[in-house]
C-alpha cells in the first residue's frame, strides 16, 4: 500500500478532474457515510471542484455522533458509583452530556486492550467499558471481552453501545433522498464488498467503496457519477487493495462468536431493528446493556440543534441556527460539534471557520 | 454547572489560550505580559534579555530521541532562541513523586547536564520538592531561562509584513508521534524518535547574518504547526497562505498518523522553528539553514498574505483551499 496522497499521474488525475466538474446530468446527492471521508473532503477541499449538480452530505458514520442522550444519560449515572472506574475514548469526555461528571471514576484510553490492564490492575473496582463503535472496532472488543473470559477478569464490563452499519444504511435508503453513497471504506474492510452491493442493488443506489486518500477519493466521486449516468445500481470496491469482496472474515468470526444482533437506538434517528450488537449467553456476565428508554424525543433534547437531520443528511451543518454562533468546538452543542469526525465540527474547521471569528 | 479544568486547557490550542487571557492576563495584566510571546523582552540597563519558563510533564520519562531532562533543557532554551536571543542561564524545578528510583533521577539529571553544555547554556539555581506517592507523575521539572539579546531588533509578531515567507527548519510531527507510540498505548513499532534538540545556535547565527529580515520566528511544540501558523497572524490584520505539498513531513510519520486518524499539522515538535522573513532574503536563508544539521529539512512553506485576514489557508495539490484553525480538540486516534 501506497502512502501519502498522490497515487495518480497528474494528467490522469486532471481528467478524473475535469469529469467529474464537468457533470451536467441530474441533481445528484451524494452520501459519504463516513466521519473519515467527510474530514477527507474537507481537507483536500474536494467540494470546490464539484458541479452545480452533484451534492454531498453527510451520514450516520461518526458512532459518537448517533449515540442518542438516553445513552449518554445511562453512562453518567456509572460515573457516579464509585465502586466503578470508567474506561472510554477520549472523545467521550467532552461532549455536553458529559460535564461535571467526576473525572477521577474516568480512564481516557487511546487502545480497548487497556482495559484488560485496568481491570487486572483494579480488582476490587468494577471497570466499564464504554464501547462505542462500528464493526471497524468491534471485532477488537470481541477479542477483549474473550480474553476477559479466558483470564477470569470478572470485573471487566463493557457497556455495549456498538452499532451495525449495514441496518442503518438500509433505513436511510428508504428514508432518504440519496442518489449515490461512497460506502466506507474502513467498515468495507471487516465486512467486504458483497454486502455493500447488495444494498445498491435493493435499493437502486449506486455505490463506491472509497478510501481516504485524495486520489482514492477523486477516483470514487468519478466512478460514482459514471454509475449514476449509467444507472447502473451496483457498488464498485475502489478501495481494492484493503477491501475484499467477502470481507476480513477473520474479524467477522470474532463477532460472530461474542456478539448477537439486536434493536438499537439512534440518536436523530430512533430505533432501528438489528442495528446493534449485544452480547451472547457465554459473555453475558461481562455486558451492561445500555438503557433503551426512549426518552420521549430520541433526535436531542436541544431544541434548535439539527444534528439529528445532519446525520441522516438532511441537513448541512451550515443549515443549523447554532452553528458557528452558540454552537462551536469550544462551547459544543451537540455531539456532531464535538469529534474529529463530526460533520458540525469538520465544517467549522475546514471551511470558513465559523460565522463569527473566534476571537482569542 | 461547575467548570473545571479540562486537558484540552494544556493542549496548547484555543482553549489554553483562553485560559491565559481571560484568567492570568485578568489578574497579572502589563505590558511585559502583553508581549505575549515565547519569552518576554526585559530592558537591563543598557541592553535587554530576554526572559521564559516552562514545565514539563511528560509520559513516559524517557522515550525514542529524548528525555524529560533533554526536554526540559532545550524547551526552555528554544522559546528563548526564537526571540532572537542567547541562550545563557536556566534554573531547575524539581516536583518528585515519593517512591522515584534514584537511578532514574540520576539518569534524568545527568541527561540536563549534557544537554546544557550541547545548547551552551548553565543551569544556575535550582529548587526540589518531594509529594507523597500517587500525588504526582513520579516526576515534573520547571525550568526558567535566561538569554541575552545580541542584536537590537525584535523577533516578534508586529514585525511581520505582507508578502513575507514562512519557513520551516524540518519535518513536522515526530515529537508528538514518538511519544504516542513509547506510551505503548497503540501497539506499532516504528523507527520514528523525537525531535528535541536545541536550536540555539543555528537560529542565533541566523539572526546576526540576516539582521532585521527576520521578522518572526517560533517554535510548534504543543498544538503544532497549524496553531503557530494561526498565533503569528491572531494580533495582525493579515493572513498567511501555505501550501500543503511543501510541508515536509517524514513518511512513516504520515504513515502513522493516517493508521490513527492524527493530523500532523497539530502535533507537537521540539526541534523546529517556524521562520517568517522578508521574501527578498528567503532563498539565501533556506540555504544557509541547510548547512545546519537540525535545518537540512529546512523548506520555505508559504507566505503571508493580504488577504484571509487573520486565517491561515492550505492550498491543496488541487489547487483547492482550506482553512487551517488552531488546535480545539484534543488528538485521539480515531475509533472509526
Amino acid at each position: 500500500m501506497r502512502l501519502g496522497e498522490e497515487l495518480l499521474e497528474d494528467a490522469t488525475r486532471s481528467k478524473v478532474i475535469d469529469y467529474i466538474s464537468h457533470y451536467e446530468g441530474p441533481k445528484i446527492r451524494i452520501m459519504e457515510v463516513c466521519g473519515s471521508h467527510t474530514k477527507a473532503i474537507s481537507e483536500y477541499g474536494l467540494t470546490q471542484i464539484l458541479p452545480p449538480t452533484m451534492e454531498l452530505v453527510s451520514g450516520p458514520g461518526c458512532p459518537i455522533c448517533v449515540t442518542p442522550d438516553a445513552y449518554l444519560i445511562d453512562i453518567r449515572s456509572y460515573c457516579q458509583d464509585e465502586k466503578n472506574i470508567i474506561v472510554c475514548f477520549g472523545d467521550l469526555l467532552r461532549l455536553p452530556q458529559m460535564q461535571g461528571i467526576n473525572r477521577k471514576r474516568v480512564r481516557m484510553i487511546y487502545s480497548s486492550l487497556e482495559c484488560l490492564k485496568i481491570a487486572a490492575a483494579y480488582p476490587d473496582k468494577q471497570v466499564i467499558f464504554i464501547a462505542i463503535a462500528f464493526e471497524t472496532t468491534a471485532p477488537l472488543i470481541a477479542w477483549v471481552i474473550k480474553k476477559a473470559k479466558a483470564l477470569n477478569l470478572l470485573n471487566l464490563k463493557v457497556w455495549c453501545g456498538l452499532k451495525r452499519m449495514i441496518p442503518v444504511l438500509n433505513w436511510i435508503s428508504n428514508q432518504e433522498n440519496i442518489q449515490g453513497y461512497l460506502y466506507p471504506g474502513h467498515v468495507a474492510v471487516i465486512l467486504g464488498e458483497k454486502i455493500f452491493t447488495q444494498i445498491s442493488i435493493d435499493y437502486g443506489i449506486p455505490g463506491v467503496i472509497a478510501g481516504f486518500k485524495m486520489d482514492e477519493l477523486l477516483v470514487a466521486l468519478a466512478r460514482l457519477i459514471a454509475l449514476c449516468v449509467e444507472g447502473k445500481a451496483t457498488c464498485t470496491n475502489e478501495y481494492g487493495n484493503v477491501v475484499s469482496s467477502e470481507g476480513n472474515i477473520l474479524a467477522q468470526n470474532q463477532m460472530r462468536e461474542v456478539f448477537e444482533t439486536r434493536e438499537s437506538l439512534w440518536r436523530g434517528i430512533g430505533k432501528v431493528p438489528f442495528s446493534g450488537y449485544g452480547m451472547k449467553e457465554a459473555y453475558k456476565n461481562f455486558e451492561i446493556i445500555p438503557s433503551n428508554e426512549e426518552t420521549g424525543d430520541s433526535y436531542n433534547k436541544m431544541g434548535l440543534c439539527l444534528c439529528g437531520l445532519v446525520v441522516r443528511g438532511r441537513k448541512k451543518p451550515q443549515e443549523c441556527p447554532l452553528w458557528g454562533e452558540s454552537c462551536t468546538p469550544m462551547h459544543p452543542q451537540g455531539a456532531c460539534m464535538v469529534t474529529v469526525e463530526g460533520a458540525c465540527a469538520i465544517a467549522y474547521h475546514f471551511k470558513e471557520g465559523g460565522k463569527n471569528e473566534e476571537s482569542y | 454547572m461547575k467548570r473545571v479544568i479540562e486537558l484540552l486547557h494544556g493542549s496548547g490550542g484555543i482553549q489554553s489560550r483562553v485560559l491565559i487571557e481571560e484568567l492570568f492576563y485578568k489578574y497579572f495584566d502589563n505590558t511585559y505580559l502583553r508581549q505575549n510571546s515565547d519569552a518576554v523582552y526585559l530592558e537591563m540597563g543598557q541592553g535587554r534579555i530576554a526572559f521564559t519558563t516552562d514545565s514539563y510533564v511528560v509520559t513516559p520519562l524517557f522515550f525514542p530521541g529524548g528525555d524529560i531532562g533533554k526536554l526540559a533543557v532545550y524547551g526552555t532554551v528554544n522559546d528563548l532562541a526564537v526571540r532572537g536571543s542567547q541562550p545563557l542561564y536556566l534554573s531547575c524545578s524539581m516536583i518528585i513523586e515519593e517512591g522515584l528510583e534514584l537511578t532514574v533521577l540520576e539518569k534524568v539529571v545527568e541527561s540536563m547536564h549534557l544537554a546544557s553544555k550541547e545548547a551552551g547554556v548553565q543551569i544556575v539555581t535550582g529548587d526540589t520538592k518531594v509529594v507523597p506517592n500517587g500525588k504526582g507523575d513520579s516526576l515534573y521539572i520547571n525550568t526558567a531561562g535566561i538569554g541575552i539579546m545580541r542584536h537590537k531588533r525584535s523577533i516578534s509578531p508586529s514585525e511581520i509584513r505582507a508578502e513575507d515567507d514562512v519557513i520551516i527548519t524540518g519535518s513536522i510531527g515526530e515529537h508528538e508521534i514518538a511519544l504516542l507510540l513509547a506510551r505503548e498505548e497503540v501497539p506499532l513499532k516504528t523507527r520514528i524518535t523525537s525531535d528535541c534538540a536545541p536550536l540555539g545556535r543555528m537560529l542565533n547565527t541566523l539572526c546576526e547574518e540576516f539582521e532585521g529580515q527576520i521578522h518572526m520566528m517560533r517554535d510548534p511544540t504543543r498544538g503544532g504547526l497549524a496553531t503557530v501558523l494561526n498565533e503569528i497572524i491572531s494580533s495582525s490584520e493579515l493572513g498567511i497562505e501555505i501550501e500543503k505539498s511543501k510541508i515536509p513531513i517524514q513518511a512513516c510519520v504520515q504513515g502513522v498518523c493516517e493508521l490513527l486518524g492524527i493530523d500532523p499539522f497539530y502535533s507537537a515538535n521540539e526541534g523546529k522553528a517556524v521562520i517568517v522573513c522578508d521574501a527578498r532574503i528567503s532563498h539565501q536563508l533556506l540555504k544557509r539553514l541547510h548547512t545546519f544539521e537540525l535545518g537540512r529539512g529546512a523548506a520555505i512553506i508559504g507566505k503571508v498574505v493580504k488577504v484571509h485576514k487573520k486565517k491561515v489557508w492550505v492550498k491543496t495539490k488541487l489547487g483547492t483551499y482550506y482553512v487551517l484553525a488552531p488546535l480545539s480538540t484534543l488528538q485521539v486516534p480515531r475509533i472509526c
